[in-house]
């Protein structure tokens, strides 16, 4: 245990420097033109996670500490009336649901440091490949920062049956499910991206649609979740557990597999290989809703979270086949990420060559560099922007990338 | 042997697919890549379609197969408020979520890539954005106006009337006081904690109080129709009294005690009949991971009448005359006759 | 954004020498794949890293998904990889509330949060914003090895886990960090 607290500790550290990192280099070193309303959403993304990171990830290594200090030098910071196994410990006065506090403060906007920057690519994946600028790009901006402040004000709904006081829980839950209105904001306009596009399903952009789908389904279950009255029953049952997977665990995985179809090209200068693309993401699809969406009713029917095995219940013991069914289709999607790590690692030294620095017609810088970009990424002079990253189809033209200067006769957006 | 036959299919499995994988980027070179993309996009396209159609039915028949094994009838009068504000959520939740999974899945299939129709610029509409903040926000308002009502109502104060039960989690089971003829639980201190000395719960014996308490394990009994405020300990790690059936739901958290209170309106012999599983019992469960036991953290609670309920409670000795059987009238007495029958024979 | 900060000190007369795949001369193969400064390295390294643990962590999920789903069976070839831990080739409760905290450490820290922020923030932060590197490549490095070896600890901490051989008062403290920490995932 303390082992595990060193490696989270040193693991903070980690990302600690990175997002400091990725702030200053966000802030600095943009290049001539790249104003900040010119940023992909991607980088802005990235940007919010690292500010939610570098705020956040400090408040769960002083948790950390003062246990790490309960465990190992007597204080009593966490401990309090305690007798376990018969051994009375001395401590008194501290407070259990302290260490909850300090640890939702990381808790909760750790869940948007996982989704933000899935939501990010996810945004430029859909508008290159709907061949369509993305639908308002300052309300997108504008959620991304609400989530960003509001992730900050919604820890203790995960603590509404702890014995908070009610008053402070009913604050929690208007914070909590105002949440849902910059994301409702997103949804819409990932939708409306989509609408009258000229969509390419290139796997990265299967991956997108399945986050959006994802990611309206789980955000839907939040709003059970966040509404304490509706807690009072769900709460720590397998219906928070169908909410997490399908919000954060497979909806951010899916942000992440478009982003690695989307960008395997720039990393590794090849193709992963698309028909097995298509097949994972299928499987994948397919196998995430049958298995955290009947989960739902496990939940909805009381049964707690971590019990393995319900045998001994008189209550809860009414889905036996239903857990076989979730077992089955468990080992088969892992068994395709497997394969998707095949494909990753062949494609890295076998895949199909690219051959054209911008295979996916998008707009954004990171396609002009050669194919296969040294140290420094440009070998010339870095270019220079003039324009923001979504103008696709505009004018009749199917791309526009940011280097080039506005025409004379260009129609403003 | 088993295992081996799963692994082998898997293994087999693998490798075709990958072969057809790595044939189909061979034809599609030869075959041009164009034409092979807009081939794989219309499979695609149909593909996403497919699936908002069968998901779609999928989640019409996964609600006709599990919803009556879910939330039975709610047992107490709370659980009506939870059951109510569910339904709420559930109503418009779900007319979003089909609306938007068939915008998401008919655009895509709608506007899949052709050579006849070129992409619309179109960047932004703040009327339309606005439509869509405000739609949200009024939804919202909606649940959280309803959400906090009955929130208030659940958690607010206990009637008078209520009785008062003090619950307790260990590892891994439960341990209930009732306070007595007194209505009053007696004060206790963890240091006090001695099973030897018969005083699981902590008891201050100078407390009078604590004399009429009684102290049992495992089984709790509540009187239908007259609400219960449970006063919630732990003694080691935190614990969870979850009470699925009666939809109630708090922590027990060592050293800082918390408490709840709900009306049982519904006999245990009545759910079982309402139910028709003959073994059904209300359970209390440990919702909250509390070691390698809590799995099987298992409490049972009986929902009686008055008069079966005030029948248990005599037939328990408080917990205070356990612990000093010198001061039990009942032992002394029938001590001293020992004693007198003794000397006579 | 003023011409100065575009160009990184000493980086131009760096990406003189390799323009394409023609670079080994200057650098060792440690400090081109291993102790890169390179953002691009480094997010490959943050994904490649973020692979193992998510395949780790997948198959903790299975494996307790398959006590889940089939209680009353036994796996005895679960027996010879764990032992102990899987008596007679049935999860034993200790081990099956190590996995699933395993498995939602790993995959919310070690895969989402570094495997996916770490490896596109790195690879595209510069890329996309038009810089040569990020603002301070050795901290970058320095991230992705205090990953590193936080990942070393881990798995440590899952091999030898110290404080089952410990009695009472000790346990105390794993079993308050497990009731609370695990409440990560709700």
């Amino acid at each position: 245990m303390d082992l595990w607290i060193v490696s989270m500790a040193l693991f903070v550290v980690s990302s600690l420097l990175g997002g400091l990192n990725y702030i200053s280099t966000i802030l600095n070193l943009r290049t001539k033109g790249m104003s900040m309303t010119r940023l992909p959403l991607t980088i802005w993304a990235m940007f919010f996670t690292a500010v939610l990171g570098v705020l956040s990830f400090p408040v769960l290594l002083s948790g950390l500490i003062l246990l790490l200090f309960d465990r190992n030098l007597g204080t009593s910071f966490y401990l309090s009336d305690i007798v376990v196994n018969g051994e009375i410990l001395p401590n008194e006065g501290g407070s259990a649901i302290l260490f909850q506090h300090l640890f939702w403060f990381l808790g909760h906007p750790e869940v948007y440091i996982i989704l933000l920057p899935a939501m990010g690519m996810v945004s430029e994946i859909l508008s290159v490949n709907s061949r369509k600028p993305i639908f308002g790009y300052m309300a997108m901006l504008g959620s991304l920062f609400a989530i960003t402040i509001l992730a900050f004000l919604v820890w203790a709904h995960h603590m509404f049956v702890t014995g908070l006081n009610p008053f402070l829980g009913s604050i929690f839950v208007l914070l909590t499910l105002l949440i849902a209105v910059p994301s409702a904001i997103k949804v819409f306009n990932w939708l409306t991206t989509l609408w009258r596009g000229n969509i390419r399903f290139t796997p990265a952009t299967l991956f997108a649609i399945g986050f959006v789908s994802l990611f309206i389904s789980g955000g839907l279950t939040g709003i059970f979740l966040g509404n304490s009255t509706i807690d009072i029953h769900l709460h720590d049952t397998m219906f928070v557990v169908a909410h997490f997977h399908i919000v954060m665990g497979v909806a951010s995985f899916f942000g992440m597999f478009a982003g690695v179809y989307h960008w395997f090209p720039k990393m590794f200068g090849r193709y992963l290989n698309s028909t097995l693309g298509y097949i994972h993401f299928w499987v994948t699809m397919i196998g995430s809703y049958l298995i955290f969406w009947p989960m739902h009713y496990q939940g909805l029917a009381g049964i707690p979270r971590r019990y393995l095995d319900k045998r001994g219940w008189v209550s809860f013991n009414d889905f036996p086949e239903l857990d076989k069914m979730i077992t089955i289709v468990s080992i088969i999607v892992f068994a395709m990420q497997l394969m998707f790590v095949f494909n990753f690692i062949y494609s890295i030294f076998k895949g199909r060559k690219v051959t054209s620095t911008n295979p996916w017609g998008a707009n954004t810088l990171e396609w002009t560099t050669p194919i296969r970009p040294g140290h420094g990424n440009w070998p010339g002079e870095i270019p220079e922007v003039h324009r923001w990253p979504y103008d696709y189809s505009k004018d009749g033209r199917e791309f526009i990338p940011q280097t080039e200067p506005i025409g004379e006769n260009e129609s403003k957006h | 042997m088993q295992t081996f036959f799963i692994v082998a299919i898997l293994g087999l499995g693998f490798l075709i697919t990958f072969q057809i994988a790595k044939a189909s980027e061979y034809v599609a070179v030869l075959r041009g890549e164009e034409k092979a993309r807009k081939q794989t996009n219309k499979v695609n396209a149909f593909m996403l379609l497919a699936f908002l159609i069968i998901g779609m039915i999928g989640v019409y028949y996964c609600n006709e197969k599990l919803k009556g094994k879910i939330l039975g009838e709610p047992a107490s009068d709370h659980g009506i408020l939870v059951d109510r504000m569910l339904y709420i959520t559930i109503a418009l939740t779900g007319i979003v979520f089909v609306i938007t999974q068939i915008c998401l899945f008919w655009f895509a299939y709608k506007y899949q890539e052709s050579d006849k129709r070129k992409a619309y610029y179109y960047p932004h509409n703040n009327k339309l954005e606005l439509i869509w903040t405000v739609i949200p926000a009024i939804t919202l308002t909606v649940l959280v106006g309803f959400g906090i009502f009955y929130w208030y109502k659940i958690t607010g104060k206990a009637p008078e009337n209520a009785m008062i039960v003090e619950v307790t989690g260990k590892q891994f089971g439960w341990e209930f006081r009732y306070p007595g003829k007194d209505g009053v639980l007696g004060k206790k201190y963890f240091k006090n904690v001695s099973p030897e000395k018969n005083n699981p719960a902590g008891q201050l014996w100078e407390d009078k109080y604590n004399h009429d308490d009684v102290f049992m394990e495992q089984e709790m009994h509540l009187v239908v129709n007259k609400p219960v405020k449970l006063v919630i300990n732990a003694k080691d790690v935190i614990h969870d009294v979850g009470l699925a059936h009666f939809r109630m739901k708090m922590d027990a958290v060592p050293g800082t005690p918390t408490t709840m209170w709900f009306t049982p309106t519904f006999t245990t012999k009545q759910m079982i009949e309402k139910t028709g599983k003959p073994d059904f019992v209300y359970e209390i469960s440990c919702d909250q991971m509390c070691g390698k036991g809590h799995y099987s953290m298992r409490g049972v609670i009986v929902v009686e009448t008055q008069e079966e309920f005030d029948a248990w409670l005599a037939a328990k000795k408080p917990q205070y005359l356990v612990a000093n059987p010198d001061k039990d009238p009942a032992a002394v007495k029938t001590d001293t006759l020992n004693k007198v029958a003794a000397v006579i024979n | 954004m003023s011409e100065v900060l575009n160009v990184h000190p000493g980086m131009v007369a760096a990406h003189a020498d390799h323009h394409d795949e023609h670079h080994g001369h200057k650098e060792t193969f440690v400090s081109k794949y291993i102790f890169s400064m390179d953002h691009k390295t480094i997010g490959k390294q943050f994904l490649i890293t973020g692979i193992i643990w998510a395949i780790i962590g997948g198959l903790f999920s299975v494996l307790f998904r398959l006590q889940l789903g089939y209680p009353d069976q036994t796996f005895p070839i679960l027996e010879t990889f764990f032992g102990k831990w899987a008596k007679g080739g049935q999860i034993q409760p200790e081990f099956y509330y190590a996995l699933i905290t395993m498995h939602g450490t790993v995959l919310v820290f070690f895969v989402l949060t570094a495997g996916l922020s770490g490896t596109f923030a790195n690879i595209l932060i510069p890329l996309q914003i038009g810089a040569r590197d990020m603002a301070s490549p050795f901290l970058n490095m320095l991230s992705y090895w205090f990953f590193f070896m936080a990942s070393i600890v881990m798995i440590s901490s899952f091999l030898f886990p110290r404080d089952q051989h410990q009695e009472g008062g000790r346990c105390i403290h794993r079993l308050v960090l497990w009731a609370r920490l695990r409440r990560v995932l709700n």
